[in-house]
């Protein structure tokens, strides 16, 4: 029946080439093979689709096959379509399920219209982050497989600063630390990252990062964030590498903004020093390159002396310890780090 | 008698003013030991009369504003004679800004004890490297050399230097959200009014509210207590503007920024226009101009009732019921009001009933 059917293919694809006494021809024959078809299909009755004959068809064919194979396949059939399937409950199941999403969505959408959610007072808004959240996670998990250590440096609560190496004008580091430690951290800690001036007059950007709690760069606005206990962090190299040529970036590491010292004494606030590897090379082009976030041990620097705030010459010693530390968890990374991609 | 304090409310015959007095006078018959007695100035009577106050038509500029202060030994002054819409044509703001000026220095000559301002937060100008909570330190700026806030910002500049001239005098000046309720005719409410609303699109600032029963009342507060300084009030919660309009029940309408600010340099000086189209500026819907509190809760401590979303929220449900029953406006008139006004037209309708009569009578008495 199967080689019938391979002829009948192959002489509907000569039809287009031949002329017509050919053309007759095969008429002919496709008239023969019809009455044979008929007086074939005569004697079988087709099966009755249920469950056990489906499955028996199934084991005469797959006679064809090794063994093994057979048998995977048979279990497979077993586990993946089973009783399940036939169940009448699983439907129901799924029906509720789908009734209760679409319930949940149309209430989301209501409340929405209606403006009966909540927003905290610097515009963090909790649903718009579970809305955009997949997307993160998409980035965390499988496009730059973000790999972390040193999570237990991140308090559970109270108020830290977080200073980063930044790797260039998007602000995909930050993204990716707030939701390592949305991800990882038992207390599913909020991390306020500090962006840059330029942001707030770009529509649709300055909304998001507002939604999603991030505030504008601010010496009043830090002080206010780690007074509230709040996790705060800060890019002090701002735009200093941005479009270098990667190895350069690799050697210019330096702060360009020493303030953030001045907050951390002021509330008390300890600093915890963060290594991104990776970012660099994803900087222009947003490549599926492989990261490392490190989070180093908190410098705890002396807080409430006014004395210490004005000696600038603390605050570039605490500036340049934070340096060396970034630094060296940086390059402990990269001398460890076999591919830009695969790690 | 002798204790009985003298307050003189500039702008009498604006909502203000008039809310304003009507606190006052309400305020003291709750207790007797405090009185005060209100005198009204305007270049305008108030259009129904208030009980209880004394009024004065003066323009402000008027020199002999020195000679009233000195003889009715006014003891607080409370400037409200400062327009919800300013406009920023010159003869205006000469006639508030210099109206102002004049009113202190005279305030200073006469000897009075304290001046309360109402300005707004509209003062720090809305920008994008704006603080997300600003401080009353915070430097004042003009947004648009035709911007609405330069009148304001004027007058507090003038403030402030004439505080270091008069270090005796208790300057109070009150930096009030924007103001919300069924009866204030302020930018938002007009703003509010209507059922389509601009809004730029890809921005979102964050809004501070506060009810205008609080407004008045804080007003009396700083009447009653000594609290100079420069504060920011406003209601507890800060909104996203979509939030505001969702609340609301508006529609609105993203418009791309540069289009919006085309809008305007177009109009150019035709600022009724302007005013028409975007009753709250571009840059006031782009950026976020929200103040910090902290001075008020815990210097002036001052606790407004309303919270942001209950003020919106009356707004709101008086909107809708507008919507459906337009005879609704009447009931902004309370009962007490609406009695007075059948009082008075009583009144003039017997008056001039009795004139009718009067001349009747003459022409009777002539014919006879």
């Amino acid at each position: 029946m199967t080689s019938g059917d391979e002829n009948l293919n192959q002489e509907i694809v000569d039809i287009s080439i031949s002329d017509e006494v050919e053309q007759d021809k095969i008429q002919l024959e496709i008239e023969e093979f019809i009455k044979q078809i008929n007086t074939r299909t005569i004697e079988t009755s087709p099966e009755s689709l249920s469950k056990h004959p489906l499955r028996k068809y199934i084991r005469k064919n797959l006679n064809r096959f090794s063994e093994s194979l057979e048998n995977g396949m048979l279990q497979r059939f077993k586990t993946s379509v089973g009783e399940d399937l036939f169940d009448k409950d699983t439907w129901k199941g799924i029906f509720y399920m789908l009734n209760y999403s679409l319930e949940y969505q149309s209430d989301l959408l209501k409340r929405r219209i209606t403006g009966n959610y909540e927003t905290d007072e610097w515009g963090y808004d909790p649903e718009v982050l579970q809305f955009v959240k997949p997307l993160f996670d998409f980035l965390y998990k499988s496009f730059w497989r973000v790999e972390t250590s040193g999570m237990e440096n991140i308090p559970d609560e109270g108020r830290a600063l977080l200073i980063c190496n930044h790797s260039g004008y998007l602000p995909w580091d930050g993204v990716m630390i707030a939701t390592t430690i949305y991800n990882e951290h038992p207390n599913q800690r909020l991390v306020r990252t500090l962006y840059d001036l330029s942001f707030p007059s770009i529509p649709f950007i300055s909304i998001v990062l507002m939604k999603l709690g991030q505030v504008l760069i601010n010496e009043e606005n830090c002080i206010r964030l780690l007074e509230q206990d709040e996790l705060v962090s800060v890019f002090p190299e701002r735009y200093c590498r941005t479009g270098m040529p990667i190895r350069d970036k690799k050697l210019s590491f330096k702060f360009g903004y020493d303030g953030f010292v001045h907050m951390s004494m002021m509330t008390g606030a300890p600093i915890i020093p963060v290594s991104i590897v990776g970012a660099d090379e994803a900087d222009v082009i947003p490549l599926p390159t492989k990261w490392f976030i490190d989070f180093g041990k908190a410098i705890q620097v002396e807080d409430g002396c006014m004395e210490s705030i004005e000696n600038a010459d603390i605050v570039s010693m605490v500036s340049e310890q934070l340096q060396k530390n970034i630094k060296t968890m940086n390059n402990s990374r990269l001398s460890l780090r076999q591919s830009i991609y695969f790690g | 008698m002798s204790n009985r304090k003298i307050v003189l409310v500039t702008g009498i015959a604006n909502s203000w003013g008039r809310a304003f007095a009507r606190k006052i006078i309400i305020g003291q018959s709750n207790n007797d030991q405090l009185e005060y007695s209100v005198i009204g100035l305007d270049s305008i009577p108030p259009e129904e009369e208030i009980t209880g106050i004394d009024f004065v038509r003066a323009d402000l500029r008027n020199p002999l504003i020195t000679d009233l202060l000195k003889t009715e030994k006014v003891d607080i002054v409370c400037h409200l004679a400062i327009p919800d819409f300013p406009k920023p044509s010159g003869s205006s703001s000469e006639k508030y800004v210099l109206g102002t000026m004049k009113l202190l220095g005279a305030c200073a000559e006469a000897g009075v004890r304290k001046i309360i301002l109402k300005s707004s937060t509209m003062v720090y100008g809305a920008y994008p490297n704006n603080p997300s909570f600003i401080t009353e330190e915070n430097s004042l700026k003009v947004n648009r050399s035709d911007s609405r806030n330069r009148q304001l910002v004027e007058i507090e500049t003038f403030c402030k230097g004439f505080r270091k001239q008069a270090p005796e005098m208790l300057i109070t000046i009150l930096r009030f959200a924007n103001i919300i309720g069924p009866q204030a005719i302020t930018p938002l409410t007009r703003y509010l009014k209507e059922p389509i609303v601009p809004m730029l699109m890809g921005f979102d600032p964050r809004m501070q509210i506060i009810h205008e029963n609080d407004v008045v009342d804080a007003l009396f507060y700083v009447t009653e207590n000594d609290t100079p300084g420069i504060f920011n009030v406003a209601a507890e919660g800060v909104l996203p503007l979509s939030k505001l309009l969702a609340l609301t029940s508006k529609i609105p309408i993203p418009i791309f920024h540069p289009i919006a600010y085309l809008r305007i340099s177009s109009i150019g000086d035709a600022n009724d226009q302007l005013s028409k189209y975007w009753l709250l500026e571009p840059d006031f819907l782009r950026y976020s101009w929200v103040g910090d509190l902290t001075k008020m809760r815990q210097q002036l401590r001052f606790k407004p009732v309303y919270t942001a979303e209950e003020a919106l929220r009356e707004f709101a449900r008086e909107q809708r019921l507008r919507r459906f029953t337009p005879e609704a406006r009447y009931l902004e008139y309370d009962e007490a009001s609406l009695r007075k006004i059948i009082e008075r037209r009583h009144k003039e309708r017997e008056s001039d009933a009795s004139e009718l009569d009067l001349r009747m009578e003459e022409k009777y008495n002539d014919f006879g």
